[in-house]
């Protein structure tokens, strides 16, 4: 059902203007208009929230602090109590600036890190580069002080000339063995590789011109050890890779505490002023003028009484309500809240996947209830399964999350239909409750008689489409829209006469009778064509497909039955061993998840589109009050 | 780098990922929201920044203390399209991620040119700029090499040192400007080497979607050959340095043309682009390229409705993220600097009414 | 050799639509998965684009079982 919704609207007096909207938070029932009163980007107090909460949640998640499934409201209430004497305008400030000091610890430590990261490594691909080179650096033992070892980024093809401008440069200074000079060269990727280049100490001033002209960059040691000469720094390098390890690890634990410490403090703080910004902004919303302010919005009915009541102890005179019913232009404004009997409330899952109802619409809810686990049941079919199923809902009933606790409710009544179905086709894991207690059918045995079971399912689509119609007429007709009721009737009468051929088809009546369900037909089309035009025919098309579309459930009963058999036809040609019944217990495993999912599926299936299809109008809005967000809402902005 | 190594092998994603782009690109801005934006003040700009999809971003950048507003919001911004474009690549599979890594590494096409040309102009300030985030090159390699790197030969040192193609690239285009002082001649190798790694792993492609992505780089180049004859007709600049310098592989405008044609009209008639009429009258040279780049974002985002089973729908979200970002980040700057709301306006949508006429 | 063929055609009957109703979903199920996450409310259509492709098994299946009733 749809909850019957009462326009509220609450003048108070402006002094008192933060404690009421205070109180409407906690009471959580009303729903206020959206954007009655664009926001103005002009509210210095209402802004200063904004940022502050905005800054907050930003070292949340800075500190990498996630669980706000533990966060409890009591957490909330201490940083409530704590500054809840102050207005915003005086807390704001005062948080903020106990927030420097730890915001730029914060940021200096983060920094410190990447930049160690980086450093880290920068040194590793140094020294992973450089133990290319080790060999050669230690070609030379001990005479390798008398040389001097430079490196150098060069493509491949300049080595020749360079290393010849180094020996011009030897002979001219009047030396002739070039024994002092070696190389080796370690190539890139593509493009450059990297030259180490050894020569006698007595060339090392003149090096760098060389290799300036020769087209050569100089590599260079990451800054930490770029006094070292390269030949000598890997030893030094390793250990500046292990003093950075060290202190990287040093900084994470550091930050990890801090995260630990500070990450539910700083939620909680988060928590309170996303509250106080809620209620700043309804505050900034609200018509206000000298005295006065006024606040509007939408409540169930069946709240109203206390609602009022709570108000008046609270504010006394300050306060005065008005409400009314919702004019029919206002209409497409008021949220949609469900209420169901307890029985069926759980059923109101299904409608979580669709756009809420527009608050005129209809509620499927009960009719949900009623068919979805009766389908699921004669897909099912079977007292075995139905047992399991019943002893695994009545497990998710306990659940701790309500959306479980739902699905448990649903699977419940699922059980009962298919244990009912499992007598009717005499089904207890397959042929299993035959051959031990002589079980039988009440009516047909599903393997065996398919075309019955098919009719019978046919039979059923077309109660439920009819029903499904039937709604929408009753829809078209209370809200006054005559194309949608002269659509859905016609197309009811279209299959009626559709019903009534088959009829007279099948039975001994004079012929002369078919002008009946042809004159209906007619009808029916002009009614058809009058409300939905040719998009209507095509609709009543689709209702007949809609009807054969309800065979699945013959179909998916047949292939679960036949499952079943099989698995029991493991145990004759193995016998009672352990391979057999380890086999006839898989294929049974296989074939009850089948059954579970595939019954759920294609029951909800049913509903979504052939049913849902012949009325369901989702231009609802979901009906939510202004009131803490609690548990798993409480995410992040 | 290795972003797109396993994606020959997969088979491409396009109705999932198309979807996702669809759905995302609906909450994109409109140019209500822009105009909006602009006749505000900076302080809702940035209460309005907060609470968008750039808002973790933003409040990064509240917990980090960054003091000044406008460098708070041009990184938020920054990020936060890159987050954009880096997720929808992450969603991507098998050809489609290939495709997206190359639309991301125009971010390091974007950076390089930038760096190349901040050495040459000496004007490098204190503060680094934006980058383009999204580049396969992560951001602080760019930061390195803006920070460290007071010179060319810096800059090709940095480079090298990250081993990888791109860099090895950018770090060839950098010693070139070492050795030859010479700032077209680099961008050109940079951008050349660029494409031409690109049309060598795109060349395994032999479908629709990659016909459409050579079309993609084929565009590119006929950006940037026009750029050069523009400048050879504005200055006179003829002969062999400038035919040298066309790049080949262009998609609309031919060596041919690009050699013969004396102006704009007769450059682009039968080209392909769509260029506005208005363009080839006007005097205003300056905003030539302006206009050119335009009309490539244009084409690029106009892809976004083509073929919703191919690359196209990437393509033309990329755009429009990307055009998101340049519009905001001109409306921040805008407002900081107390720009009147109509000339925030103008540079928003200055050439819009005249393409209106095409 | 009669009944075999009226039972291959029985099961063409059901192995063709299911295996064309296979690649449809799929297709749809990924851009349906694609479009839910970024839009929820979404998926009531979905759904039902989902579902539609579906009828072509269930009618195949119907015409195959009145293909089995022929042989029996």
């Amino acid at each position: 059902m749809i909850r019957s919704m009462m326009r509220l609207s609450v003048w108070g007096v402006r002094s008192r203007r933060q404690e009421i909207i205070s109180e409407l938070f906690s009471l959580g029932v009303l729903h206020l208009d959206e954007g009655e009163g664009a926001l103005r980007g002009d509210d210095g107090v209402l802004n200063g929230l904004r940022l502050l909460r905005g800054r907050v949640l930003g070292l949340v998640e800075a500190l990498g602090w996630d669980r706000w499934e533990t966060l409890k409201d009591s957490d909330v209430d201490q940083a409530v109590q704590l500054f809840s004497d102050l207005p915003p305008g005086e807390f704001v400030p005062e948080i903020s600036k106990s927030l420097d000091k730890f915001s730029s610890r914060l940021s200096d430590l983060q920094e410190g890190l990447a930049r160690d990261e980086d450093t880290l490594s920068k040194l590793r691909k140094s020294l992973d580069l450089l133990s290319r080179f080790s060999a050669f650096f230690q070609r030379w033992g001990d005479s390798a002080r008398e040389s001097y070892i430079t490196l150098w980024w060069i493509s491949p093809e300049k080595i020749p000339p360079f290393l010849a401008a180094v020996q011009n440069d030897l002979l001219s200074r009047g030396r002739e063995d070039f024994g002092g000079i070696d190389h080796h060269f370690v190539p890139g990727r593509e493009g450059p590789g990297i030259l180490s280049l050894r020569v006698p100490q007595a060339l090392a001033p003149g090096i760098s011109a060389i290799a300036a002209r020769e087209k050569a960059l100089p590599w260079r040691l990451p800054e930490c050890c770029d006094q070292e000469a390269p030949a000598s720094s890997i030893p030094s390098l390793r250990g500046a890779v292990d003093d950075l390890d060290l202190r990287i690890r040093s900084v994470k634990k550091d930050l990890s505490e801090n995260s630990e410490e500070w990450g539910p403090r700083l939620a909680a703080l988060f928590l309170f002023l996303d509250e106080k910004t809620e209620q700043a902004a309804v505050e900034a919303r609200s018509e206000t003028s000298d005295n006065f302010f006024r606040l509007s919005g939408w409540i169930p009915r069946d709240f109203l009484s206390a609602t009022e009541e709570a108000l008046k102890a609270k504010f006394g005179k300050d306060i005065l309500l008005k409400c009314r019913l919702p004019g029919k232009d206002e209409w497409k404004d008021v949220p949609t809240a469900l209420k169901n009997r307890s029985v069926f409330a759980p059923f109101e899952l299904f409608l979580k996947l669709l756009r809420p109802p527009s608050y005129t619409g209809f509620d499927p809810t009960t009719a949900v209830a009623v068919f979805f686990p009766f389908f699921s049941g004669i897909m099912v079919g079977d007292i075995g399964y139905g047992i399991i199923i019943l002893l695994l809902s009545l497990a998710l009933k306990r659940a701790k999350r309500p959306v479980l606790r739902d699905a448990g409710s649903i699977l419940l009544i699922v059980s009962l239909w298919s244990i009912l179905w499992g007598a009717v086709w005499g089904e207890f894991f397959g042929d299993i409750g035959h051959r031990l207690f002589h079980l039988r059918p009440l009516w047909i045995e599903r393997s065996e008689g398919v075309l019955p079971v098919m009719i019978f399912t046919i039979a059923l689509g077309a109660a439920h489409v009819v029903l499904g119609l039937l709604i929408g007429v009753w829809q078209g007709v209370k809200n006054r829209h005559a194309h949608v009721w002269m659509e859905k009737a016609g197309n009811l009468i279209i299959l009626g006469s559709l019903f009534g051929f088959l009829f007279l088809l099948m039975s001994e009546f004079p012929r002369g009778l078919f002008s009946i369900p042809v004159s209906f037909l007619v009808i029916g089309l002009v009614l058809l064509v009058a409300g939905g035009g040719i998009g209507g025919i095509i609709e009543a098309l689709g209702s007949i497909g809609n009807i054969i579309s309800y065979v699945r459930i013959a179909a998916i009963g047949l292939s679960s039955a036949i499952l079943a058999l099989v698995a029991s036809k493991f145990l004759d040609v193995f016998g009672l061993s352990i391979l057999g019944v380890f086999l006839a217990l898989m294929i049974h495993l296989l074939n009850f998840i089948l059954a579970v999912a595939g019954s759920g599926l294609h029951s909800a299936r049913l509903h979504y589109v052939e049913f849902f299809g012949k009325f369901y109008s989702d231009g609802g809005k979901n009906y939510t009050p202004f009131q803490r967000r609690s548990g798993s809402s409480w995410k992040k902005r | 780098m290795t972003l797109f190594r396993k994606s020959t092998t997969e088979s491409p994603n396009y109705e999932y990922l198309n979807a996702v782009l669809r759905a995302k690109g609906t909450k994109l801005l409109r140019e209500g929201d822009f105009r909006a934006l602009a006749h505000g003040s900076l302080k809702a700009f940035e209460l309005f920044i907060l609470e968008s999809p750039y808002g973790e971003r933003y409040r990064e950048q509240l917990a980090q203390g960054t003091p000044s507003l406008l460098k708070r919001l041009e990184n938020a911004l920054a990020a936060g399209s890159a987050d954009r474009l880096l997720e929808a690549a992450s969603r991507a599979e098998g050809e489609s991620e290939f495709f997206l890594s190359i639309v991301l590494s125009m971010g390091d096409l974007y950076n390089g040119r930038y760096l190349l040309r901040s050495l040459s102009g000496g004007g490098r300030g204190s503060m680094a700029p934006a980058w383009h985030r999204y580049s396969l090159l992560d951001f602080p390699f760019y930061d390195d090499l803006w920070y460290k790197c007071p010179t060319a030969a810096d800059g090709a040192v940095r480079s090298y040192e990250e081993y990888g193609e791109f860099s090895n690239i950018l770090g060839d285009a950098f010693r070139h400007l070492h050795e030859t002082g010479d700032l077209p001649g680099s961008e050109r190798l940079f951008f050349s080497r660029w494409l031409s790694w690109w049309r060598k792993e795109l060349g395994k492609y032999r479908n629709e979607n990659g016909r459409r992505m050579a079309e993609f780089l084929g565009r590119m180049t006929d950006t940037w050959n026009f750029n050069i004859w523009l400048r050879g007709i504005q200055e006179g600049d003829e002969g062999e340095k400038r035919l040298a310098s066309f790049l080949a592989g262009g998609w609309g405008l031919s060596m041919e043309k690009l050699e013969t044609a004396r102006d704009a009209e007769t450059l682009f008639s039968g080209s392909g682009w769509t260029i506005p009429v208005s363009f080839f009258s006007a005097g205003k040279s300056a905003n030539f390229q302006r206009t050119v780049q335009r009309a490539f974002f244009q084409w690029q985002k106009g892809l976004y409705r083509q073929n919703l089973l191919g690359i196209d729908v990437p393509l033309g979200y990329t755009a429009m993220v990307l055009d998101e970002w340049r519009s905001l980040t001109l409306i921040a700057v805008g407002l900081s600097l107390g720009m009147p709301p109509e000339e925030i306006e103008d540079h928003l949508f200055g050439g819009e009414k005249e393409e209106e006429g095409k | 050799m009669e009944k075999a063929l009226i039972a291959l055609a029985a099961a063409l009957a059901v192995a063709i639509p299911a295996m064309a109703t296979a690649y449809a979903q799929a297709k749809i199920g990924s851009a349906g998965a694609g479009t839910v996450a970024e839009k929820p409310e979404t998926g009531g259509t979905i759904i039902i684009l989902e579902a539609l492709p579906e009828t072509m098994v269930i009618l195949g299946f119907v015409v195959a079982i009145m293909i089995i009733l022929q042989l029996a």
